[in-house]
């Protein structure tokens, strides 16, 4: 027997291929009624409907999530296991390690590079400024009593206390408080901000002010006491050579300009 | 505060003659500064003289009488020159007096030289010459009768201070 011409699986493909298009076509027509009933405006309006009703639906599902996630997120957050981890993350040689290796990286300098070229700290202060963001803030932080809140919340709590003490310890005994520390040192720029400080005139005017006022001051006393010791001789000498005491007012007009009265000092 | 705004009232009038105490504490002051500065100047030239050879100083009349001739003779010249130069030894600037004519004019060298003089003369009696201050309404001595000046109260006032917080 000779082998067929047309292997089997050509033929199932085919006969697939030809059912498939029948059945197309045939649920094409059986369809045609529906899709003009769609069309006509009664099924449009509850299409419409029953769509208004599904995406309703759909937010009140997804706003339930949230705030199921919500409330988890804050019990999270309450739990004293947060706090610990915290404390715990803060308090490990990793997180002390990994701040070291971010700060002697060359992130840093290239973030802050990008900031200053792209002037972000210009731009977003303008358009603070612009919208006047300042000072609604502390206006609204001050009239809410928030800071007051936030800092007696702070101070009575104990665990904040001891944390915050714990972390400094750390910092001032650790090597990257040395570290930070002989770096600025280091630094040129901080020597001529002090220089600039040292030299600017209000502080020699100050510096010279002082000592000014002093000298002025002292000078004014002597002359206020000289000038009572002036009138008190004069005084006693005429009492006790008989002559008539002094035309002090021929001598010294009175007003804004004149010598006070002797029992004024 | 006080302080400043009653040192410029006081002393501004033109006829406030300088009373004795003030001038005498004025006097004082100048003395000392005569006197440190001589020291000074002694103590550089004995020290330049002791380098060179022995460096003795007897107390013989000879030697009191050319010191007090130094002396006598700077205390002159610093007087004659504050007072025709500024009208005020720093003495007398301390004290915010100043000494002029009758007219308010600077008193010239001539004049200065006369005063100094004239206060010598007034030391002599018994200080009797400086009791005229006491007793005379423009309390002129006699040293301020022969150079024909006065010593009031500087007219002018003191210079602002010179900080008054930020511009």
């Amino acid at each position: 027997m000779a082998p067929s011409s047309h292997p089997k699986r050509n033929v199932l493909i085919g006969a697939a291929w030809v059912g498939g298009r029948g059945a197309a076509r045939i649920a094409a027509v059986t369809l045609a009624p529906a899709r003009v009933a769609a069309r006509l405006p009664l099924a449009s309006r509850s299409l419409d409907l029953l769509e208004e009703i599904g995406r309703r639906e759909q937010q009140r599902v997804r706003e339930t999530a949230e705030l199921g996630l919500d409330a988890a997120l804050h019990r999270a957050l309450a739990s004293r296991w947060a706090g610990e981890l915290t404390e715990r993350l803060l308090m490990s040689p990793q997180a002390d390690a990994a701040l070291r290796r971010l700060l002697d990286g060359p992130a840093v300098d290239r973030i802050v590079v990008a900031l200053i070229e792209a002037r972000v700290v210009e731009r977003a202060t303008a358009e603070l400024i612009a919208a006047e963001v300042p000072a609604h803030l502390v206006t609204q932080v001050l009239e809410a009593g928030l800071l007051d809140e936030v800092v007696t919340r702070a101070l009575a709590d104990d665990s904040v206390e001891r944390t915050v003490e714990r972390l400094l310890t750390r910092w001032f005994e650790g090597p990257l408080y040395d570290d930070v520390v002989n770096r600025v040192l280091a630094s040129q720029e901080l020597w001529r901000l002090v220089d600039e400080i040292a030299h600017s005139p209000e502080v020699m005017e100050a510096i010279t002010a002082g000592s000014a006022s002093l000298a002025g001051e002292v000078a004014d006393q002597v002359r206020r006491r000289t000038i009572v010791a002036d009138d008190v001789a004069e005084r006693i000498t005429r009492k006790v050579l008989r002559r008539s005491q002094r035309k002090e007012q021929a001598a010294l007009p009175r007003g804004d300009g004149g010598l006070p009265p002797p029992g004024d000092t | 505060m006080n302080v400043a705004v009653e040192a410029r009232t006081y002393p501004a009038a033109a006829t406030a003659y300088a009373g004795l105490v003030t001038r005498a504490v004025a006097f004082a002051i100048d003395v000392a500064i005569v006197q440190a500065i001589l020291f000074l100047i002694g103590v550089v030239v004995a020290l330049i003289i002791g380098a060179f050879s022995n460096f003795n100083l007897d107390g013989d009349v000879e030697t009191i009488v050319g010191a007090a001739s130094i002396w006598i003779l700077a205390f002159t010249i610093y007087c004659a020159a504050f007072w025709s130069l500024t009208g005020q030894t720093p003495g007398m600037r301390a004290l915010g007096i100043e000494v002029t004519t009758c007219a308010g004019e600077r008193l010239r060298v001539g004049r200065s030289l006369v005063r100094v003089v004239g206060m010598a003369l007034a030391a002599l009696p018994l200080f009797a010459g400086y009791l005229l201050i006491l007793l005379r309404d423009d309390r002129r001595g006699l040293h301020d009768l022969l150079a024909r000046s006065v010593v009031r109260y500087a007219e002018k006032e003191r210079p602002p201070r010179p900080f008054r917080g930020r511009r």
